[in-house]
């Protein structure tokens, strides 16, 4: 979750300010930003947008949190499993539960620190700390993957599952009751695939599973759900935007299904350059067009 | 003072680079063309290679640069003595310029001849710091160390790497063209293999002003507008110079400590996000480089006026970094970045940033105060901090006897 600025400038398009809820937010849709010809990625900034009552934002907002608590309930339970296969030994179902349940965390959108420290805690990489992989404060799941890929250590990685067990439970417990700022979503549906682009595509975060491919596929999944949500908002003022954006998508998902080689996930830097172009070139596009987003729903926050 | 010596390449047919030319295509197979070449013509002057201070601290700021971390690989002492004669004496001819020796037939060039036959010192200056590591046990050098010389930390928001990161010496080479620069730099490591070893580079630039006004940045931002003004020898030995008085060893005063920082853009993903939350997240105007609310970008921003940040906003990086009242007035630092370019990541985004590039009398007061501000503002979304280190740039050069590191080796 790119981090809101704190910016009460009250003519202005400004962002919500990270403490406004849906009570006073409103929402200001812009004209059709999304009409330019295929292949070309004009910048129509959105003018003159027309203010929008916030209560408008109220059922995509109560979609979201049912949609991201149900995740998390599956997310606990896939977690388990993990936890299940680590305790009989069973090192290829162990991988295999990792990434069922690291799938379900990018599908939820929780690239992006979309969930503040304990978001970190489940899927931060050890680039951020300073005694990188040896830090105490590397948990999570890219922590299991190094046990489980690169160390071959079944002892660490029960221990590492249970911390990351815990966090889940903590945040599927607490999510419910968060408060979710109007401006988030709209930042979250283009967020999601930079965050994709800049950790996974870049091989970043690989700590030996090689499957950021099918991460990737997976933060297209939420990527689609926000922007399904956003819809009701967005089509009125850009009605072909969803449109084209999901063309996009698709063309993203075929080029990342192209590289799996005998059903199996290759690990980015292995991936043939004229894949990773395609997959790259793709991605850049959907971005070009899901930047429009944010343009298109601006919630002016106004603090009570 | 610099002198402008215009040269011009405007002439085609045969000539001295015609040995480079493209043929013209038009019929005359025996006939070369000389593509002109514009806007490359001007070569600077020489800065003054001795002082009480290094040059490439307070000197104006040429287009070029390059930033080397050295590792120390000479064995005792008296080798690391002739490694810092060897750099002294060639900077000191390569800032001044001239023609180089003629060395016979019977040898290699002295010279890399990519400056032509009269090296140009176009502005060159060669600035040398140490790093804490080089006062380790090798050198016997523990309790010499100037007493706040400490190592880079990770801030919250940095990817540290560690190929970029460390080194026992700092180089900063700066000159009026690239050509300049990697002149000095083959010459320099020329004359101290087996004493020195390139550890990590990262070449910098710095864009003509567009189109007035000051340099700009990979994000479009007019860069380095607010220095304190360290012209004032008052304000500099607050702000910039070790001087008597602060527990520094008497052979430190002169110097000042040098951060550098290399810092990666996401320009894609800046280039994504609209005008408005760009001004927001700096705090000025991207056109003009005024603050925001205000109107040339030499004007000052009054946050009294503004506390509730309706003009600029209070997570602002301008604001953040310098939020202008007494409390934070010490911890003002002299900031001399560069632009990086280098080439594309593997994903096909473009690797680009900043050399962040600054001195200051005291890393902990200065530096690091002033990034514990910026800890979480909202410009860490589309930047990652990697490399770079902390290092003690030595006392000046006081005359033709001196050395740099005289101090520090004698005292």
């Amino acid at each position: 979750m790119r981090r809101l600025l704190l910016h009460r400038r009250p003519a202005a398009l400004a962002l919500a300010v990270a403490t406004t809820l849906l009570t006073t937010a409103v929402l200001v849709v812009g004209p059709d930003a999304s009409s330019a010809p295929a292949g070309s990625h004009a910048t129509t900034a959105a003018t003159d947008p027309t203010p929008v009552s916030s209560l408008q934002m109220a059922p995509e907002i109560a979609s979201y949190r049912g949609y991201v608590t149900q995740k998390l309930g599956l997310e606990a339970s896939e977690v388990q499993l993990l936890a299940t296969a680590i305790a009989a030994g069973q090192v290829g179902a162990a991988r295999a539960a990792w990434l069922t349940a690291h799938l379900t965390w990018h599908r939820i959108g929780g690239a992006y620190d979309a969930f503040g420290d304990l978001g970190l805690a489940i899927d931060g990489t050890a680039l951020r700390l300073q005694d990188g992989i040896l830090s105490p404060q590397f948990t999570g799941f890219h922590k299991v993957e190094l046990d489980l890929w690169q160390n071959g250590d079944l002892a660490a990685a029960a221990t590492d599952t249970a911390t990351l067990l815990s966090d889940v439970d903590e945040l599927a417990g607490k999510f419910p009751h968060e408060s979710i700022s109007a401006a988030e979503l709209p930042l979250r549906t283009h967020d999601i695939l930079e965050d994709a682009l800049r950790d996974e595509l870049s091989g970043d975060d690989d700590y030996g599973s090689g499957t950021d491919m099918a991460a990737v596929e997976a933060d297209v999944d939420g990527t689609r759900e926000l922007l399904s949500l956003l819809a009701p908002v967005l089509n009125p003022g850009a009605p072909h935007l969803e449109a084209t954006a999901t063309n996009e998508l698709n063309k993203l998902d075929a080029a990342l299904a192209a590289t799996r080689t005998n059903g199996q996930w290759v690990a980015v830097t292995q991936v043939p350059l004229a894949q990773r172009e395609q997959v790259d070139g793709d991605i850049g596009a959907a971005l070009e067009t899901l930047d429009l987003v944010p343009e298109l729903v601006q919630v002016k926050g106004l603090t009570t | 003072m610099t002198i402008d010596r215009r040269r011009f390449l405007l002439r085609s047919g045969l000539g001295a680079v015609g040995a480079f030319a493209a043929l013209s295509g038009s019929g005359d197979a025996d006939a070369d063309v000389t593509l002109p070449v514009s806007g490359n013509d001007a070569t600077l002057g020489p800065v003054p290679f001795e002082g009480r201070h290094q040059a490439g601290i307070l000197t104006a700021l040429p287009p070029a640069a390059a930033f080397l971390a050295l590792d120390v690989i000479a064995e005792d002492r008296s080798t690391l003595t002739d490694l810092f004669r060897t750099v002294t004496a060639r900077a000191r001819y390569l800032t001044a310029g001239g023609v180089p020796p003629d060395l016979g037939t019977a040898s290699p060039p002295s010279d890399s001849g990519t400056l032509g036959a009269d090296v140009p010192a176009d502005a060159l200056t060669v600035t040398l710091g140490v790093s804490s590591s080089l006062f380790d046990d090798r050198f016997a050098l523990a309790t010499r160390r100037p007493i706040r010389l400490t190592t880079m930390r990770a801030f919250p928001n940095d990817g540290l790497n560690p190929d970029w990161l460390g080194g026992d010496l700092m180089l900063q080479l700066c000159a009026g063209s690239t050509d300049t620069v990697l002149h000095a730099l083959r010459d320099i490591t020329r004359h101290t293999r087996g004493a020195m070893q390139v550890r990590w580079r990262m070449d910098g630039f710095i864009s003509p002003p567009r189109p007035t006004g000051l340099p700009r940045n990979h994000l479009g931002f007019m860069d380095g507008i607010a220095n304190p003004d360290v012209t004032n020898p008052k304000i500099a030995d607050q702000l910039l110079w070790v001087v008597k008085g602060h527990g520094e060893p008497a052979w430190a005063v002169g110097g000042s400590y040098h951060v550098i920082r290399l810092i990666r853009m996401f320009t894609e993903f800046w280039d994504r996000v609209s005008l408005h939350v760009q001004q927001a997240t700096i705090g000025r105007y991207r056109a003009s480089g005024a603050p925001l609310g205000m109107t040339s970008y030499t004007d000052i921003p009054d946050y009294a006026k503004d506390r509730h940040g309706y003009d600029v906003p209070l997570t602002a990086h301008m604001r953040l970094a310098n939020p202008r009242t007494a409390i934070t007035e010490p911890s003002r630092i002299l900031r001399r970045g560069y632009n990086y370019d280098l080439g594309v990541d593997v994903n096909g985004t473009l690797n680009m940033g900043l050399v962040f590039n600054c001195f200051q009398q005291d890393l902990l007061r200065q530096f690091e105060a002033t990034q514990t501000r910026l800890v979480d503002e909202p410009l860490a979304d589309y930047i990652r901090p990697f490399g770079g280190g902390y290092f003690f740039a030595l006392p000046g050069v006081r005359n033709s006897e001196d050395w740099l590191g005289r101090g520090l080796m004698q005292a």
